[in-house]
């Protein structure tokens, strides 16, 4: 992944390089071309030739002696150097071969013209020393004649010849000098060895002289035929020629690397033209981009504030429908309870009903009891008494008002009246105590009395459960094994609740006759008190096990549960931070155990939901 | 614009203007000409140029300096028969003297380099010279504590070999030396006495003009030593140095050919010729008559020339130190070295 986008950004890179490169070349091609530079290198060839035509006349000054020194000879030098390296720039700059190889070959012919003009000097200042000497020479060796003619005798012949023969020559040379011609120079060296053959006979002296004009005269022959082929050389090299060529070449590269240029500026123009709209197709899609990018953005923006409107709006919803649901549920929770409660109503009512009629036909038989023996006995004794003040009456009649009064006495002692009377309040009482207990169990399952939490134990609550559930319960077994608990702290009416449903619960799974229910409370470690319901009825199937304690599952024919009873209870032990479970075998029975914490729930820790939803199913 | 092409245009427009002004109606007309007085050379790159002639750094060794062979207090020649370069190596020929050397149409004895530059450019590597090559010699420079400053305050680039061979290229051009006898070519009729101008008059008459002629009395020609005579089958033990030209262009007539040298101090710069073989001025005029004039001369036609040619020798030798410092302990540790 990252290799990927790594490529891609190379090759991008690479692309972008590549066409800043061409245009950077394309941009070169055509700025190298200097418009001046043809200008300057005619300039500079046109001073070269003239520099090489002053060289060539100052070269025939220096022959014929109007240069004394051979200065303006090497004047040129560094002009030439100098004129050479500015051509070989500007021709560097134009890259053009043939143009290099013109100038190559003009440096050639120019460097083979110093070297000319070199051996010119060296060869004219020899030929110049003994042109100028020869004649001086010849002087000498007439001087040398003249005075031997003074003291020798008898070969005065032979020296007029030499005198004769040197005087010619003298005027051989000098002719030569101007004009040298194979002949003259034949005929010069004719006398030279003639002189050279004679000189033998001549005194030493004047032997002496014929050698150094002999020498010098073969000199100047010999100087002059160089310098005539150094000057032939001087004058057809080929400086102009190469001028020329190298003017000519370089107008045709210059006019060739102009067309280039301008062949490659089209390109460039076209080139550009290919940028600008590759330029502006990239800025194009830009803009597109952007554009899309906007209306994104534009419609993120306004879904962003309608989603704000839609989540407020669906939050009123929900928090609207929690409402609702709650309300429901506590309709639901108080229905249960009012389901509950009328099931009790029935076993409720029997109960007080049978005390209360136990009392009635108590009161009634105290109301006969009294009506008949005790209203007589009374009577005769008010007689008696009345009789016995009054003293009118006699003894008979006081005596036999006295023995009825003590037989009736005797019966009433007899029959036992009064306790039987004692004993029918006495169950009238019991009757009535009956009824308060019922009641006061009644009230305590509820509890409108109690604030909503309270201190109790599990046993009492379980103990005004089971009373409350008599009617229910009916002929089954009830056993109790209280430990006698650690009052907790929590919410007696609700607990009750709890308990009654597992009762009941129990009860509906157990046969009339033989059922059984165990009711154990125990200490669960130090800060928990548990709580089982167990009975020996139906059992659960594991099927159903996972659903029993889900809101509206019930195993009763429609109608006849809520399918809350257990969810309830499991909400409640659940709020009151304790926890429910059930042990079931089918055929074998069932186990609920309620574990419950002491600390259990203050008022602080109630959840105000089911504080409130207590407090609406209180006023409900 | 380089310092070569504008001293190369000033050339030509000197001369150009040497020829054409009314001054030159005053100047005698004769083979050698008068040195120009008017220079146009940068005073700063002369004393960078002043400093490097002295610096042993540019030899390998550091124990040679381009004064190691051209002393200044003799015409700037070597006053040994053979240089003596980096490590004790003696040399092919005797150096020549360095002043009025910027005249000279070539540099070297053959003529082997065409200008101080070029010539400079080589010397540096010549083993037997200074051994070394410009980019140490300008590393070591570039260390010195005041140079690179002094020569960023010339040149922009500061030191590089090519400000370097400038900057004693430009020194060297400008040790001219002018003497009496310039003043003479100039007009001044008394500059010089009789003897003298006899002396130069027999220079002339000999022939010795033919090849020490123009401004710097030499120094614008080749010339084959022995033209009238083998001098060095009379010497003997032909040394490499002694085919002189050849060596340059391997051409069987350039054996023996020399760059006529300049006559200007010649008083000072004995020993005399390529190999430092005339020890006097004397003997060189004599061996120049036989082997170059193959003429026979009176002594008092020789003696006037030599005093001829003593009229050559500069009226102010130039100086080593520069004005504004002296630098004689530097030099004396140069000297002492061999």
């Amino acid at each position: 992944m990252m290799i990927a986008r790594l490529l891609r950004a190379l090759s991008v890179i690479g692309v972008v390089a590549a066409l800043i490169v061409v245009l950077i070349f394309l941009y070169t091609k055509t700025s190298s071309v200097d418009a001046e530079k043809k200008v300057r290198v005619e300039g500079q060839l046109k001073q070269l030739k003239q520099l090489d035509a002053e060289w060539n006349v100052d070269v025939l000054k220096s022959r014929m002696e109007i240069n004394k020194s051979y200065d303006p000879l090497t004047s040129p030098l560094p002009i030439l150097t100098e004129l050479e390296e500015r051509l070989a720039d500007e021709v560097r700059t134009l890259n053009q071969p043939f143009t290099e190889k013109a100038l190559s070959e003009l440096k050639a012919v120019v460097a083979e013209k110093v070297d000319l003009v070199d051996q010119f000097k060296a060869q004219n200042a020899v030929l110049k020393n003994s042109l100028r000497y020869v004649p001086t020479a010849v002087d000498d060796l007439r001087a040398e004649i003249r005075a031997d003619r003074r003291t020798a005798h008898g070969i005065s012949e032979g020296l007029d010849i030499l005198g004769a023969r040197a005087n010619q020559l003298l005027t051989d040379v000098l002719k030569y000098n101007l004009l040298p011609d194979a002949a003259a120079a034949e005929s010069i060296e004719a006398s030279l060895k003639a002189m050279e053959n004679a000189n033998r006979d001549y005194p030493p002296n004047i032997a002496a002289s014929v050698r150094n004009v002999v020498i010098h005269t073969r000199i100047v022959l010999r100087q002059r035929l160089i310098e005539s082929e150094i000057l032939t050389k001087i004058s057809a090299a080929p400086i102009t020629q190469a001028i020329d060529q190298l003017g000519q070449v370089f107008d045709r590269d210059f006019h060739a690397t102009l067309a280039e240029s301008d062949r490659y500026r089209r390109y460039l123009l076209a080139y550009s033209s290919f940028l600008l709209a590759l330029l502006a197709y990239i800025g194009a899609r830009l803009v597109r981009s952007y554009r899309i990018i906007a209306r994104v953005n534009k419609d993120l923006k306004h879904v962003n504030e309608t989603l704000e409107q839609r989540v407020r709006e669906r939050t009123e919803e929900l928090s609207k429908a929690l409402h609702e649901l709650k309300e429901s549920e506590t309709h639901l929770v108080q229905s249960e309870k009012m389901a509950s409660l009328g099931q009790m109503v029935a076993g409720v009512a029997h109960e007080i009903n049978t005390p209360l009629s136990y009392l009635r036909s108590s009161l009634e038989t105290v109301e006969s009891r009294l009506s008949e023996t005790v209203r007589e006995f009374i009577g005769t004794m008010v007689a008696l008494i009345a009789s016995m003040r009054s003293g009118e009456v006699t003894d008979d009649e006081i005596a036999e008002r006295f023995s009825v009064a003590s037989t009736l006495a005797d019966s009433l002692d007899e029959f036992a009246v009064m306790d039987e009377i004692q004993g029918l309040l006495r169950d009238g009482v019991h009757g009535v105590d009956e009824i308060s207990k019922i009641v006061v169990n009644l009230k305590n399952f509820s509890r409108l009395d109690r604030s909503r939490v309270a201190k109790c134990t599990v046993d009492e609550c379980l103990e005004s459960t089971l009373q409350l559930a008599k009617s229910v319960v009916k002929a089954r077994k009830i056993k109790k094994l209280y430990a006698g608990t650690t009052p907790i702290s929590c919410s007696p009416s609700q607990l009750n609740q709890v308990f009654l449903n597992l009762i009941t619960n129990a009860v509906q799974a157990t046969a009339d006759d033989d059922g059984a229910i165990t009711v154990v409370t125990r200490m669960h470690g130090q800060d928990h008190v548990a709580v089982d319901v167990i009975d020996n009825g139906i059992g659960i199937a594991e099927s159903v096990k996972p659903k029993i304690f889900d809101p509206f599952f019930t195993t009763k024919e429609v109608g006849k549960g809520t399918g809350l009873g257990l969810a309830i209870a499991y909400k409640i032990v659940e709020e009151h931070g304790g926890a429910i479970k059930v042990h079931s075998k089918e055929g074998m029975g069932t186990k609920f155990r309620v574990i419950l914490p002491v600390k259990g729930v203050d008022d602080a820790g109630a959840s105000p939901e089911t504080s409130g939803a207590e407090q609406m199913a209180i006023a409900a | 614009v380089s310092v070569k092409q504008l001293l190369s245009t000033s050339w030509a427009v000197v001369l150009f203007a040497g020829l054409c002004s009314p001054v030159a109606a005053v100047e005698l007309d004769e083979p050698i000409r008068p040195l120009r007085a008017d220079l146009t050379l940068d005073a700063r790159k002369i004393e960078l140029g002043r400093k490097l002639f002295v610096d042993t750094r540019l030899s390998q060794d550091d124990a040679v300096a381009c004064v190691s062979c051209h002393d200044f207090s003799r015409g700037g020649a070597d006053p040994r028969p053979r240089s003596i370069g980096v490590r004790g190596e003696v040399g092919g020929a005797n150096a020549p003297s360095v002043f009025n050397s910027g005249l000279n149409f070539r540099q070297t004895w053959n003529g082997s380099a065409g200008s101080l530059e070029e010539f400079l450019e080589r010397l540096i590597k010549n083993p037997k010279v200074f051994d070394s090559n410009w980019a140490d010699v300008v590393g070591k420079l570039r260390r010195d504590a005041s140079l690179p400053v002094e020569f960023e305050s010339v040149y922009a680039e500061g030191i590089t070999s090519k400000t370097a061979i400038d900057a004693i290229a430009t020194f060297v051009r400008s040790l001219t030396t002018p003497s009496r006898f310039d003043r003479y070519l100039r007009g001044d009729a008394g500059a010089i006495s009789t003897e003298e101008l006899q002396g130069y008059a027999r220079f002339k008459s000999y022939g010795c003009v033919a090849c020490h002629q123009g401004v710097n009395v030499g120094g614008n020609m080749f010339q084959k030593f022995g033209v009238m005579g083998d001098y060095f089958a009379q010497r003997g033990n032909i040394t490499p140095a002694d085919l002189g030209r050849y060596n340059v262009t391997k051409r069987e007539s350039d054996k023996f050919v020399f760059k006529v040298p300049s006559l200007r101090n010649v008083e000072l710069t004995a020993p005399y010729f390529h190999d430092g073989s005339a020890p006097t001025l004397e003997a060189a005029v004599e061996i120049m008559f036989r082997y170059q004039l193959g003429r026979v001369a009176p002594t008092e036609d020789k003696t006037l020339i030599v005093k001829f040619l003593n009229t050559l020798t500069g009226e102010h030798q130039p100086r080593l130190a520069s004005d504004q410092r002296n630098e004689p302990d530097r030099l004396a540790a140069t000297r002492a070295k061999p």
